[in-house]
């Protein structure tokens, strides 16, 4: 299957082919050996009129644990004229401040390059599921325009829960930026509301300032609860934690001398309640990331302490390009974890390899990774990965 | 010690306007406009489009060679500028691509438009709602959003750092609203904490 991936299909509009290959090896703590493998196949045409078909598929044994899985993630006919644009079929469905899986519809009419509204209707479902399924199905609208340079957006949705429970929400958001005032200020506000509560369920804000030209200042706030929308098993892990909304702080100096060099400094503080009251995170991180000639080279060093325990992570990725066909890679990082229960440990891991343009679209990389932690005294893993773009 | 400091905020200004002004020029295309660019090709959408040879083909680039009553009309006189694909692959003509600026531009990295800097990997779904044109512009965003938020692929991580099975708990417990975006069923951490994986 993944050889036939690779035979190009004689077309006359404009497509996109890529097939991916990985697979590995690698045996666990208790010495079995494991060969996972994933094939990822991505296929869209595009007439001349607009009309375009996507089909995004894969197949692993990894996902669900040792066991072959067919995944259908995306297949959708778009249908547009003029402005306007329908996406019929299973699509990701991302608004107002839920994500998540769509076999429906998504329509999109602007009116100009200032306003337009967008619809979307179907069933709603995680991006684990892979059935199709109408238990849970949404239904809205978002209107958005810009009034006096500033861009404005409402939202509705009508969820159904098993034909039993309805759910309507209503979101809003203003986004607005002075280009030619002092420090080139911006700001973004989004809010839901439930009008069954009465009550604003969850907000977002955001301000962001240019002191210099190559720095920017950002302050953001978000309290965001489990998401409304999907049915009630659907947020596991988040119930496992949390019982309220999650409130963060962020801020962050972001330094851009050029489009070659960044570097970013940021601090998160959170807070929410769980059973054991309330509880309150804080996360630092300082990344930067340099491309320069043939070298790309990203370093990060991060600081994290919640309830679970203290972690310090630091690493680093370099890429260099060899020749027009081959470039080396790697990436390595260490940890000192500090956690709750009880372990105090460190923890390393690199991976490196070389990647071959073997033909103009058709690149290989072969890597190995080693891997040190409290589990696993040496533990490495080899990996090879091809990737295949026909256009 | 204030002369170590100043040195140093001297040194820093001399990068920023040399080093990094320098490099900021190269556009890393993949190769030469004249062999990325096939007439043939384009000529039928082109056509459709209703663009005329000069839109592109005009006098507003200057040959540097002069002659003695005016500069001799060479073939580099009449070349398009570089900049004049963007007219129509910016807004008129989207490929059905993940990133449509890797056709011809090998690294995409330094194209990224500055916000994709700051805080990104947490801004940009509220971005991308707010102006999806703007996305559009680069990405065909159905295949770019899946890349991650469907597309799982264990041995190309795309999403978490490495040694993130070690920490994975606290980080769960710093921002537990961050792990179900992708994850929403019991069943995934059943796999490793009722001994699946190992």
């Amino acid at each position: 299957m993944f050889l036939l991936a690779f035979i190009p299909i004689p077309l006359t509009a404009y497509f996109h082919m890529e097939s991916t290959f990985s697979g590995g090896y690698y045996r666990d703590i208790d010495k079995d050996a494991h060969v996972p493998a994933y094939f990822y196949w991505n296929f869209n045409q595009a007439h001349r009129s607009g009309v375009e078909i996507s089909i995004h598929s894969g197949v692993n044994n990894d996902v669900v644990f040792e066991t072959w899985r067919f995944f259908l993630y995306h297949a959708t006919l778009a249908l547009p004229y003029k402005t306007f644009r329908a996406d019929l079929g299973r699509q990701f469905f991302s608004e107002g401040f839920e994500a998540g899986m769509l076999d429906g519809a998504q329509a999109r009419y602007d009116w100009s390059d200032d306003g337009g509204l967008w619809c979307a209707g179907g069933g709603l479902h995680s991006l684990e599921q892979t059935d199709i399924d109408f238990k849970t199905q949404l239904y809205g609208l978002a209107l958005h325009q810009k009034i006096l340079t500033a861009l404005w957006k409402v939202g509705y949705f009508f969820n159904v829960r098993d034909k039993k429970e309805n759910l309507h929400l209503i979101h809003g958001a203003v986004m607005k930026e002075w280009q030619n005032f002092i420090f080139k200020p911006s700001f973004l506000v989004k809010g839901q509301v439930n009008p069954e509560e009465s009550a604003l369920t969850q907000i977002t804000s955001e301000v962001r300032l240019h002191p210099s030209e190559s720095t920017v200042f950002t302050f953001d706030f978000l309290s965001q609860r489990r998401n409304h929308l999907l049915p009630d098993d659907g947020e596991f892990i988040y119930g496992l934690f949390s019982s309220s909304a999650q409130k963060t702080f962020h801020t962050s100096l972001t330094w851009l001398p050029s489009s070659h060099f960044q570097a970013e400094l940021g601090g998160w503080r959170s807070y929410y309640d769980s059973r054991r009251g309330e509880e309150s995170v804080n996360r630092a991180m300082l990344s930067t990331s340099w491309q320069w000639g043939l070298y790309d080279l990203n370093l990060s060093l991060g600081r994290m302490h919640s309830y679970g325990g203290r972690v310090w992570h630091g690493g680093g990725y370099l890429k260099k390009a060899l020749k027009e066909w081959a470039d080396i890679q790697i990436e390595g990082s260490v940890a000192y974890i500090d956690k709750i229960n009880s372990i105090n440990t460190w923890a390393y891991h690199v991976r490196g390899g070389m990647s071959f343009k073997i033909a103009p679209k058709l690149i290989l990389s072969a890597l190995a990774e080693v891997e040190r932690n409290h589990r696993f005294e040496f533990d490495t893993r080899g990996i090879v990965y091809v990737s295949h773009y026909f256009y | 010690m204030y002369r170590i400091i100043f040195i140093s905020i001297f040194a820093l200004l001399i990068v920023e306007k040399t080093v990094w002004a320098e490099s900021a020029i190269k556009t890393h295309l993949l190769m030469p406009t004249k062999r990325l660019f096939s007439h043939k090709k384009h000529n039928e959408v082109l056509e459709s489009l209703k663009i005329q040879c000069s839109e592109c083909h005009n006098f507003s680039i200057k040959g540097e060679i002069s002659g003695p009553l005016a500069r001799p009309v060479t073939e580099n006189f009449l070349k398009a500028p570089g900049h004049i694909c963007h007219q129509c692959h910016f807004g008129k003509v989207n490929l059905p691509r993940p990133n449509q600026c890797r056709v011809c531009h090998e690294a995409s990295e330094i194209l990224k438009p500055e916000d994709h800097f700051l805080n990104w990997k947490e801004r940009h779904g509220r971005m991308a709602e707010m102006d999806r044109t703007s996305c559009d512009r680069c990405h065909n965003t159905a295949q770019t959003c899946n890349q991650c938020h469907s597309k799982v692929d264990l041995m190309k991580p795309k999403v978490h750092q490495a040694n993130f099975r070690l920490f994975h708990s606290v980080n769960a417990r710093s921002n537990p609203q961050s792990c179900v975006v992708c994850h929403r069923k019991g069943s995934f951490c059943q796999d490793c904490h009722y001994g699946k994986r190992k």
